[in-house]
């Protein structure tokens, strides 16, 4: 059993990760779309909604997609004044509690609500309200699939934590704040 | 039965908490907002339709062209930090500047300066300088504790100069534009580089040891090779800073098409400097990824903590506590920065951008507070958080980067008296509001009519903050032609 959940764990991961390097190239396209957009309009006074829109489309894709590596990562910022007192197995049931507790509420709740906005968006193929804008589905979509990535990546750390706490692997619970 | 009055106080008590205790805190701030709406759904406060409004203000979130200048100016600072730019700017500048007494620290500040006018990232700067500044200082006599503290304040600079990212999250949370908010840190921003300078200045003539002038053998020959290094390091930041800076004052670029361009000519001169390699790129491009997912998810968090507070009469309360106070808009602003000082101990500054700002900004507007000055203002208090003992960012970063020879304690020392400069700083700003409203009408007209005639989006930056702003560019576009 336990051994089942430590696969599903590393599948997980493996996933997001997957899903994080997507994000990560995301960050590239969009630079180069916005700052392609802003050298033709201003050169050749055209300018296409799409296009905008679809900078934004990036942005929420970069965002969805890569927050789930990013949890497992442990880079979603704490306020560490307590957290660096903490012994190890002090953090380690924090992040165990907390993602029964805190995590999976949020993200189950707030994943669930916006399946129902997903779906009726693409049952009226509701479109932007911009002349030549995109259609909507795709991202509301997007933020249902980030949340339910990061459901299973919930999932995967409240396993590997518990698997921690009673010996069976071992990880490093220590937290740096990223760079900024 | 809890009664309605006692909902607000006990909701924010529990945030406090939920924070302190260190789960990651975008998940904090939402568990917090969705365990109060359930107990407000039991209790009867608000409607259980008030859940399914989440997704949609997730969207509004995502849909927003502003935000994504987080990203982008992120990224320019990734790509910067590693092509090589900072270290000419500081080796040519510090030559320069060496012979005279304090002229290292000078070159420190005024390297801050253009590095925060170039982009916004601390770690950058403070990175290049403690990397670079730090060991020259040192060996020329610096005491440890001046030289550690120049290095962390300038790093700071770049929260307050624009194009910083601190300045667009205040402009999108108090509902004002990103050019005048731009516009109005300018003078603040002098204000601070000269404070800055004034010190060195006073420090070379009562404390001289302190701050001595490059030795003779440190010193290298005026000649074209010297000239050649400065203008290596001075022609590719001014175009830069045209690029971004230039651009979205002269409303040619919004503020993320800015950062987009930036973020293009950065690499362009790491390429340039043969610095542009494929693991450089991956790296800047997946901290990006991650540095924004984190930031944006803080903002859904506070999101969700926000509807629901205000779901408890959450913002009567605060407004009801802050009108109170007495000695109005002084009053008010005093008592804010106080409290603002205090959260940056424990707060980053978009934590206190997300969650505060949207609580003090109409108690402002009540008062008759000017946003755009209430923003730059309180830009300037979050820059002390980066210089906080012990938890301050800058302070963090050169630690990781000095000599195990400088020790912890010079650094926390030595960064005292610059935040006490930065706290005179808010004082200014405070009694002397004309330091801020000053640059926001006239010289930007100036700046504008004498560079371009036709200026086809200037009114676009000050729509910045409409959701639709792609139509909004493009209408306004149109009537201009």
């Amino acid at each position: 059993m336990s051994k089942q959940l430590l696969l599903f764990t590393r599948w997980v991961d493996q996933l997001n990760d997957r899903f994080g390097v997507i994000a990560s190239w995301l960050v590239l396209i969009a630079v180069l779309i916005s700052a392609g957009n802003a050298m033709i309009r201003y050169s050749f006074s055209i300018s296409s909604n799409a296009w905008l829109e679809v900078q934004w489309y990036l942005f929420a894709g970069m965002v969805m997609l890569g927050s789930a590596t990013t949890f497992r990562l442990n880079e979603h910022v704490r306020v560490d004044v307590l957290f660096a007192m903490y012994p190890n197995k002090v953090r380690l049931w924090l992040d165990f509690l907390g993602g029964i507790l805190f995590f999976l509420p949020v993200t189950i709740i707030i994943g669930w609500y916006s399946w129902e906005y997903f779906v009726s968006s693409y049952l009226q193929g509701e479109m932007s309200s911009n002349s030549g804008g995109l259609i909507r589905w795709p991202v509301r979509g997007v933020i249902t699939l980030g949340f339910l990535l990061l459901t299973l990546q919930g999932l995967s750390e409240i396993i590997k934590r518990y698997a921690a706490i009673i010996g069976l692997i071992e990880i490093d619970p220590r937290y740096e704040r990223p760079l900024q | 039965m809890i009664h309605h009055d006692i909902m607000a106080p006990l909701m924010f008590g529990g945030l406090i908490v939920f924070l302190l205790i260190g789960y990651p805190a975008a998940f904090s701030l939402g568990a917090v907002g969705l365990f109060f709406s359930v107990i407000g759904i039991e209790l009867g406060f608000f409607q259980p339709s008030f859940l399914q409004a989440l997704p949609d203000r997730v969207f509004g979130i995502l849909s927003n062209d502003l935000l994504l200048s987080i990203p982008f100016f992120t990224f320019m600072g990734a790509i910067l930090e590693k092509c090589g730019l900072a270290e000419d700017l500081l080796e040519g500048i510090g030559q320069l500047f060496g012979p005279v007494r304090g002229g290292l620290a000078y070159a420190v500040i005024i390297v801050g300066a253009v590095l925060g006018a170039i982009t916004g990232t601390v770690a950058a700067s403070v990175i290049a300088m403690g990397l670079i500044s730090l060991p020259i200082m040192l060996r020329s006599g610096y005491n440890p504790r001046v030289a550690t503290g120049v290095i962390a304040a300038s790093g700071t600079i770049t929260q307050l100069i624009p194009p910083s990212l601190v300045l667009i999250i205040l402009a999108d949370q108090l509902g004002k534009s990103v050019g005048d908010m731009y516009a109005g840190a300018i003078g603040p921003s002098i204000i601070q580089v000269l404070l800055f300078c004034l010190f060195i200045f006073f420090l070379s003539i009562f404390r001289p040891q302190d701050v001595p002038a490059l030795p003779k053998e440190l010193r290298p020959p005026i000649n074209w090779l010297l000239i050649k290094r400065i203008l290596w390091g001075v022609i590719p930041s001014l175009s830069l800073i045209f690029l971004v800076l230039g651009t979205i004052l002269m409303g040619l670029a919004t503020p993320t098409e800015g950062g987009a361009m930036g973020t293009v000519g950065a690499l362009f001169l790491a390429a340039i400097n043969q610095r542009l390699q494929k693991d450089l790129l991956w790296q800047a491009m997946t901290s990006t990824m991650r540095i924004n997912a984190m930031v944006i998810f803080i903002l859904i968090g506070s999101t969700v903590f926000g509807l629901a507070f205000r779901g408890v009469d959450g913002d009567l309360w605060i407004e009801e506590l802050l009108s109170t106070l007495p000695g109005g808009q002084v009053g008010f602003l005093i008592a804010v920065n106080l409290f603002v000082f205090f959260l940056a101990f424990f707060l980053d500054y978009f934590e206190i951008a997300f969650i505060i700002i949207p609580l003090l900004a109409p108690v402002a507007t009540k008062l008759g507070i000017d946003l755009v000055w209430f923003g730059v203002l309180l830009g300037a208090n979050m820059q002390t958080s980066f210089m906080h003992p012990p938890f301050g960012f800058a302070l963090f970063y050169l630690r990781g980067v000095a000599d195990s020879s400088v020790k912890s304690s010079d650094i926390y020392w030595g960064a005292l008296p610059w935040v006490g400069l930065q706290l005179i700083l808010v004082a200014i700003i405070i009694f002397f509001p004309q330091t801020v409203t000053y640059f926001i009408d006239q010289p930007m007209q100036a700046m504008s009519n004498s560079l371009i005639s036709v200026d086809p989006l200037k009114d676009v930056i000050e729509n910045e903050n409409t959701i639709d702003s792609s139509a909004e560019i493009m209408r306004q576009f149109k009537e201009n032609k």
